[in-house]
């Protein structure tokens, strides 16, 4: 059928269905006349419309949906879709045994139920609730459950297996460093304030129920399961009849003991316990029997520790009020962190003195390297216009090594456009890299082609010169070949690559295979390793160049594996499976086949691999901790990864010489700076358009955008990713004393808006999971989050008496603005139909907001009701997050094509829009671009300047 | 490129300017997650409280987005993608299916959830072979039927991905709907005339 007559048949089949039932015979006549082919393609289609009935519903997707689970075949005694491998253990909530999960291919452990248990109705709908609650938790230092189920009688808990020890037999065998001991403590910390962000109380915190991994991560287990499975009564009936312990109370808080409700900081307290055990080689409360357990947690004090900061945190999280503890978990770990990073300042945040931070107080908490401290330099300098140049300054040139050994960074490539995946020359005297020919810029990328480049100087040289994409060069062995991946197809679910090799001289290709991402040579140049495709192919082979044969070397795995690469001495070969977009682990195999083996577990994506020398060691690339990626090195044997000193941030795709004494790896960010340009401010009836260029006033090498000006003293809130993690930051109206805000160390913060006091700044953070409302006192302590539940809370502002939050939250379903008070509480929805972003008017009566993003500014009473357009601001139709609401009226940038962009003025007294600024640079878009004082006298704007990629190459490397 | 604000958001970014490499980076993080997900509902799921597709798809844009406040245009064409992954994993899953059961492994199902599954596989492989061949007649109806079937858009939801109106989205897939069950469960002899 051609389009032109499915059109015909489409018009009139619309025209025929619209038609009253009675008329579409004599239509159908009138429209087909003697067209019979085309009446009977309509009259088929007409009844089949009858007995579609509920063809293609979203019930008929569910089902087979549904399909998805049905357990796939294994041999063996199984429960469910679990077969069991081996006991590990019997705990008070049953056994656990380690099983095998068919149908997800992994390692499970299985807690089985014990039948008296499962004979209990009410305890069984109990458990189910609770295990459900605790199945959502997703968070790395809480052991995941996968699955609660049962075969006939039997309910089983299926969770992730954790290769570790307890806390408890971690303690029996030897004794803790406090570092270690307050790592420990942290990791807990965080997995339970997570728990309590989804309202859930672990309830039965204990060395017991904490396991720690050889690699240092620990992983709390038995969330809220706990109660459901045990409770008080039957734990005091234990101690006071026969004294058998069932479970231990050492741990319990008061108000547990008591049998009274608990809450989060209940776990507090058991944590505190935890701790302290850890730290003082004994338990906090002793005693011979359980009763006298009971009686000293509830009368007692511990004795105290060596220091001072850690009995004030002891003490806050010990107090046998539980509104004298730390009120959160969140304020726990704070105090945690602090004290683990700088012992001698640790002031709990319960009892936080009024002081504001000195900048050298900033500065000093930069890790120590050389290229670091010029940024923090930088920072100091806060008003540099010329920021840029001064990173650039590290520009040494390459080829003549420091001669004293110590490890040198320069950048090789500081040509134009985007350059990656460098390799270098078996005799480490060149590299080969994939370059665009240096048509950069915030665009989309171009294809890039490979090049290769003399390390002492010279002009890169092109080697392929096709259309596609050209990537993941390496040298061979022999030095006289390149390979190489080509995206091919650009039509599957996975990025199709050719696997090619060119003569370095240059010449013909030869497409070797097809195949996924990567490709290695083994050190005797016979073979190529590559990554094959999913769903049928997935895994890593050695294909041969002699004959062409393909080995594979990995089991079956539902994941992708990508990025290959032989050890120099050929025994091993590293790569990367990925197992969701965070993470993307390194995996090992033996070069001969045999088990793969995992090597990082830190569920962060991974960018590339690369052997040290002595094939010893794996550098790979890892955003692992926070702080933008940074390159790490973990040994072949497992352990813990450890970042590598000169990198920092925007580190990717390592790849170490033969030699194993050089390293080149991808540096890439984005630099984002604040502008200031002054006027002449508001005249009585608008603001004046004589506004001069903007000056950099906010500048370092990293993001510094989405700026906020106090009405009082034009101090500026803004974000900033100079320490590699966006941070809220504030500093002076000149943008000197540049002063950090928040260390979540976390993803996505941002928005920071000024309380009309300048007491406080309030923001957004996904630190906590989701993003969340956050206050943070510019006097100094924690930050406070406001929200909480699984919403999405964000772009918040304040109200004219400081004393609400508006912000935008999508938890009626739909993107909203709520309103909540400064201290917390519940949230009450102010807009019913779209809003995106909202600012309170000089009178606090009304609202101003966005409809959408994207959209026109509206009006909705602050206490909500009817919603209105502002009539003279709805040409101004896109408007995303680039706007606010002085006392004269409303500085907003409406989108418009092309690069150019201005900025609005919406004057309350004439009704009327006149531009202020034209701006040179495009915005950035995706954050707040401008904020206008007060007085509209000083106009912030933020631009990208620039899109940092460069090859780094690291000389003396060891 | 690899900035690390968020894979997923820049991905969709290129891909809205038109980088086509973008979508072939991005897939298989969509497909990983939505099956994930559906997994992860399909083991709490309880009797009577049944998983909404279009829940599962929202889920999948959360957690792999995160909550940045994003151009809408970013969800729109995540939803493009999540409806295209979420049939590349069904198909995938029958014709997987069809293998298990020509290679004789035993599925601890029952016989009669085995029927059902097998009537199931056939019936989205011949979904998936009706909607290339409507591809070919007309793409956009074919993408709509993606839409709102796989990822369980509603017909205003799917107007905005598309950018047409919800009155298109109904006319076009009252049709394709009509046609597509005529190519799967076959037309009547033609009405006497």
């Amino acid at each position: 059928m051609t389009a032109e007559r499915w059109k015909r048949i489409a018009a009139i089949y619309d025209s025929v269905v619209e038609a009253p039932p009675d008329g579409r015979e004599a239509l159908l006549g009138q429209v087909c006349q003697s067209d019979k082919d085309l009446r009977r393609e309509i009259e088929s289609l007409l009844d089949a419309r009858e007995r579609a009935e509920d063809f293609l519903s979203p019930d008929e997707l569910h089902a087979h949906i549904r399909g998805l689970s049905v357990p796939e075949a294994a041999p063996g005694k199984r429960l469910g879709r679990y077969e069991i491998l081996s006991a590990i253990g019997a705990g008070g909530m049953g056994e656990v045994y380690l099983a095998h999960d068919a149908e997800l291919n992994r390692r499970v452990a299985l807690k089985v139920l014990p039948a008296q248990f499962t004979r209990d109705e009410e305890r069984v709908v109990r458990f189910r609730r609770e295990a459900r609650a605790a199945s959502a938790l997703s968070h790395p230092n809480i052991v995941t459950i996968y699955d609660v189920g049962r075969t006939g009688e039997t309910w089983f808990i299926a969770t992730e297996f954790v290769e570790g020890v307890t806390l408890r037999s971690r303690l029996a065998e030897r004794t803790l460093a406090i570092p270690e001991a307050l790592g420990i403590a942290l990791q807990c910390a965080s997995g339970l304030e997570a728990a309590h962000d989804a309202r859930i109380v672990h309830g039965d915190v204990k060395p017991e129920n904490i396991l720690v991994r050889p690699d240092g991560v620990v992983k709390i287990v038995d969330f809220g399961l706990a109660r459901s499975t045990q409770n008080c009564r039957e734990l005091f009936d234990d101690a006071t009849q026969s004294g058998a312990v069932v479970g231990t109370p050492r741990y319990m808080s008061p108000e547990q003991a008591r049998g009274q409700k608990l809450d989060g900081r209940s776990d507090i307290f058991s944590l505190g316990a935890v701790m302290y055990e850890m730290i003082a080689r004994q338990p906090a409360f002793r005693g011979a029997t359980n009763a006298e357990v009971f009686a000293a947690l509830l009368n007692s004090e511990p004795e105290p520790l060596t220091s001072s900061g850690l009995n004030a945190m002891m003490r806050n999280a010990l107090a046998k009020d539980r509104d004298c503890r730390y009120q959160t978990m969140h304020d726990f770990a704070v105090d945690l962190r602090r004290f683990g990073e700088r012992p001698q300042n640790l002031v709990p945040a319960v009892e936080r003195l009024k002081s504001t931070q000195p900048l050298g107080g900033v500065v000093r908490d930069f890790p120590k390297n050389p290229r670091l401290s010029r940024r923090a330099i930088l920072t100091g300098a806060g008003a540099l216009g010329a920021g840029l140049s001064l990173y650039r300054l590290r520009s040494k040139r390459p080829g003549n090594a420091a001669q004293d050994g110590t490890p040198t960074v320069t950048p090789l490539t500081s040509f134009a456009g985007y350059k990656d995946y460098g390799s270098f020359s078996p005799d480490g005297e060149r590299i080969v890299f994939s370059w665009n020919g240096g048509q950069g810029g915030s665009g989309g990328r171009q294809e890039r082609d490979i090049y290769i480049k003399k390390i002492s100087g010279g002009e890169p040289v092109r080697l392929t010169f096709a259309q596609q994409d050209d990537t993941h060069a390496a040298w061979s062995p022999d030095r006289r070949s390149i390979a190489f991946c080509r995206l091919m197809d650009n039509q599957t679910p996975y990025m199709r690559f050719a696997i090619s090799i060119v003569p370095v001289s240059g010449g013909a290709e030869r497409k070797i295979t097809e195949g996924g991402e990567g490709v290695s040579w083994s050190p005797d140049g016979r073979t190529l390793a590559v990554a094959g495709l999913p769903p049928d192919s997935g895994g890593i082979f050695q294909v041969s160049l002699e004959n062409g044969a393909r080995t594979r070397l990995t089991g079956w795995s539902p994941h992708l594996d990508e990025l290959p690469v032989f050890s120099p001495d050929g025994k091993w070969i590293v790569f990367t499976r990925s197992f969701g977009p965070r993470a993307r682990e390194l995996f090992v195999v033996p070069a001969s086949g045999g088990s793969e083996r995992q090597l990082t577990f830190e569920q962060q994506p991974t960018y590339g691999a690369a052997w040290t020398g002595d094939s010893k060691e794996i550098v790979f690339s890892s955003n692992q901790g926070g702080g933008g990626e940074s390159l790490w090195r973990i040994p072949l044997g497992g352990g813990t990864p450890r970042r590598l000193a000169s990198t920092f941030g925007g580190a990717f795709y390592p790849s170490i010489s033969r030699k194993g004494d050089q390293l080149i790896y991808t540096e890439s960010f984005r630099d984002t700076n604040i502008y200031l340009s002054e006027g002449a401010g508001f005249n009585g009836r608008s603001v004046l358009h004589h506004f001069g260029s903007p000056r950099g006033l906010i500048v370092s090498s990293r993001r510094d955008d989405s700026p906020n000006i106090l009405g009082t003293d034009d101090r500026i809130a803004f974000v900033s990713k100079r320490t590699g993690n966006e941070e809220i930051w504030i500093c002076d109206r000149d943008g000197r004393n540049p002063l950090q805000m928040s260390s979540f160390a976390g993803p996505d913060t941002g928005t920071p808006r000024w309380s009309p006091d300048g007491r406080w700044v309030a923001f957004d953070s996904s630190a906590a999971g989701n993003p969340n409302i956050y206050i943070v006192s510019v006097e100094g302590g924690p930050p406070r989050k406001l929200t909480s539940g699984p919403h999405g809370n964000y772009m918040p502002s304040w109200s004219v008496d400081g004393k609400r939050i508006y912000f935008k939250s999508d938890r009626s379903g739909s993107d909203q603005i709520w309103s909540i008070t400064a201290q917390g509480g519940g949230a009450t929805q102010i807009t019913r139909s779209g809003a995106c972003e909202a600012f309170s008017s000089p009178d606090g009566k009304l609202l101003y907001y966005t409809k959408r993003g994207w959209g026109a500014i509206w009006t909705v009473p602050a206490e909500g009701g009817p919603e209105e357009p502002v009539p003279e601001l709805q040409r101004y139709d896109r408007i995303f997050r680039s706007w606010g609401v002085i006392r004269d009226g409303i500085y907003f940038m409406s989108r418009e094509q092309g690069p150019r962009q201005t900025v609005w003025f919406f004057s309350f007294a004439t009704r009327q829009v006149s531009p202020l600024l034209t701006l040179d640079k495009e915005p950035i878009w995706s954050y707040p671009d401008v904020a206008l004082s007060a007085d509209g006298s000083r106009l912030l704007t933020a631009h990208l300047d620039q899109e940092v990629n460069d090859l780094m190459l690291i000389q003396n490397f060891r | 490129m690899h900035s690390g604000d968020g894979e997923v958001t820049q991905l969709l970014k290129a891909w809205s300017k038109g980088d086509t490499d973008a979508l072939e980076r991005l897939a298989p993080l969509v497909e990983g997650e939505l099956r994930r997900l559906a997994r992860r509902y399909l083991s709490k799921e309880q009797p009577g409280e049944t998983l909404q597709p279009t829940a599962l798809v929202n889920e999948a844009y959360v957690r792999l987005i995160g909550w940045n406040p994003v151009e809408w245009q970013d969800r729109t064409h995540f939803y493009a993608v999540a409806a295209k992954m979420m049939r590349h994993i069904l198909v995938n899953q029958a014709v997987s299916r069809g293998r298990q059961k020509r290679g004789g492994s035993a599925l601890l199902v029952s016989l009669a959830e085995a029927d059902q599954v097998s009537q199931r596989s056939a019936d989205i492989l011949a979904l998936d072979e009706a909607l290339i061949k409507l591809a070919k007649i007309d793409d956009r109806s074919s993408q709509l039927v993606e839409l709102r079937f796989f990822a369980g858009l509603t017909a205003d939801e799917t107007a905005e991905v598309l950018g047409i109106s919800a009155r298109t989205v109904h006319r076009e897939w009252d049709l394709a709907r009509a046609w597509l069950f005529r190519e799967l469960r076959g037309g009547r002899e033609a009405h006497e005339q």
